[in-house]
């Protein structure tokens, strides 16, 4: 159960992100979430001064500053602990939930689909998988943070958000194995030429492991707009040739 | 396809995902997916939407929309890519839609960060303590608004370009429907490799072999279910 302050930071939360910019990052959208909680004009536009974190932790440091604030702790030691939170909160966040549990969700939707679940049952199973975890992280950390302020660094240290994070990124790259595997067997029984797709997709997926986020992004969609276009070159040449 | 409603409700699923994206919420609206699968269904198939959505999705799957990192933009982008898909039936109509996809996401893309520029104009001033309360939601407003300016003129030339792109040129695609999937799945192998290593904790090797672990796995269930 949350109180209203922190049922208010909570539905704020959602909206942390809607000014981003290069000058404050997220300080504008977190000042705005504080600032019910917040007397002084002053200790707004502290708040308003850069801040960065994952969108989903950003409720731990939403509930740790409105304590903090609250109990009438110095300026100077909440600039401090703003700063401090800043790195951790993040690399957490995007340990557990870009790099694992997002693309997790995704491949078991992904999955379920080649195992014969309808579109909007793919859908679903996604936005449920993702949003349980989600939704959980924000009402956890917006909890702890409200109720442990400054201290709220030993609550993260004891759920191991990192150990988390590992077990979600493995999970997601055996899910990733499994779907390129049901993709391979799909192949095999519906396409021809079947040696030179599968070593043109090991060859690709070779250079994916080799180079890694050396790539620049976006290369696979590029990747797809080439292939496209040169198998349509080779089967315009090839119907040309047999005429 | 002449009903204004779905025309509206197409642009509201476009700009949904994209406020989705960075502004609110993040539920994952944004995920072409979704999007797809959602703008699918108002044009009545969902199975197309979930083919070019789901392509998009896997060519995306190594996005991490970490810091204030530049990323692509691929769950509005689904939405005309569904369109186009579904207005030029057939292979041609896939290779089209997944291509309007990728070009749009890129150009999204470069929008939010454009737009994010706007955003640092407008906070100015904030962190020195001239504002009064208000203007802190006033400005966030401002934001939220723009961001929906910027994905409805995404969208919305997407869904005309979707539109107006010849069909004459489309028919004349010359590969066949399951070829034209799979070279998009191939191309997905990229980035499901850039994931692995990316997310690869325990070093390249151990991701290796938990990736070898999966894909036999994988392999051994899809030969038994084809």
């Amino acid at each position: 159960m949350v109180n209203r302050t922190e049922a208010r930071l909570l539905l704020r939360s959602f909206l942390v992100q809607a000014a981003w910019n290069h000058r404050t990052l997220l300080g504008v959208g977190t000042a705005w979430a504080l600032a019910p909680e917040l007397e002084d004009e002053r200790a707004l536009a502290r708040h308003a001064e850069a801040f960065n974190t994952h969108p989903y932790l950003a409720t731990v440091a939403l509930g740790a500053l409105a304590r903090m604030e609250r109990d009438g702790e110095d300026p100077e030691r909440i600039r401090k602990f703003r700063s401090a939170l800043r790195a951790p909160l993040g690399s957490l966040g995007d340990a557990l939930v870009w790099a694992g549990w997002l693309p997790g969700a995704l491949l078991v939707a992904g999955i379920s689909v080649l195992l014969g679940a309808s579109p909007g049952a793919a859908a679903i199973v996604f936005l449920a998988l993702h949003n349980a975890m989600h939704l959980s992280l924000r009402a956890w950390g917006v909890r702890v943070g409200f109720r442990d302020g400054i201290e709220v660094g030993g609550a993260l240290a004891r759920v191991r958000l990192d150990r988390m994070g590992t077990r979600a990124r493995e999970g997601a790259l055996l899910l990733s194995g499994v779907f390129m595997g049901l993709l391979g067997a799909m192949g095999a029984a519906y396409l021809d030429r079947r040696l030179a797709w599968a070593l043109g997709a090991l060859a690709i997926l070779g250079v994916g492991l080799w180079r890694g986020r050396r790539l620049p992004g976006g290369s696979a969609g590029w990747l797809a707009l080439l292939l496209l276009a040169g198998g349509a070159l080779v089967v315009t040449i090839e119907t040309g040739a047999s005429r | 396809m002449t009903d204004p409603l779905v025309w509206i409700l197409l642009g509201v699923v476009g700009v949904w995902a994209a406020l989705d994206g960075t502004s609110v919420g993040q539920f994952m609206v944004a995920r072409p997916l979704v999007s797809g699968v959602l703008a699918g269904t108002l044009l009545g198939d969902a199975w197309t939407g979930l083919l070019v959505g789901g392509i998009l999705e896997l060519l995306h799957l190594s996005y991490l929309p970490a810091g204030g990192a530049r990323v692509a933009e691929p769950g509005p982008a689904a939405v005309p890519g569904v369109l186009a898909a579904t207005l030029h039936a057939g292979p041609g109509g896939i290779a089209l839609g997944v291509a309007l996809g990728v070009l749009l996401s890129s150009l999204g893309g470069a929008t939010v960060a454009l737009q994010r520029r706007w955003n640092t104009r407008l906070v100015q001033g904030a962190e020195d303590g001239g504002w009064p309360r208000a203007r802190y939601g006033r400005v966030l407003a401002l934001c939220l608004g723009l961001d929906g300016l910027r994905a409805a003129t995404v969208v919305g030339a997407g869904l005309a370009v979707a539109v107006a792109f010849p069909a004459a040129w489309v028919v004349r695609w010359p590969l066949p429907t399951w070829e034209t999937v799979a070279l998009c799945l191939m191309a997905g192998f990229l980035a499901v490799g850039v994931l692995a290593t990316g997310t690869s904790p325990g070093g390249r090797r151990r991701g290796a072999a938990i990736l070898a672990l999966g894909l036999t796995a994988g392999l051994a269930m899809g030969l038994l279910a084809w």
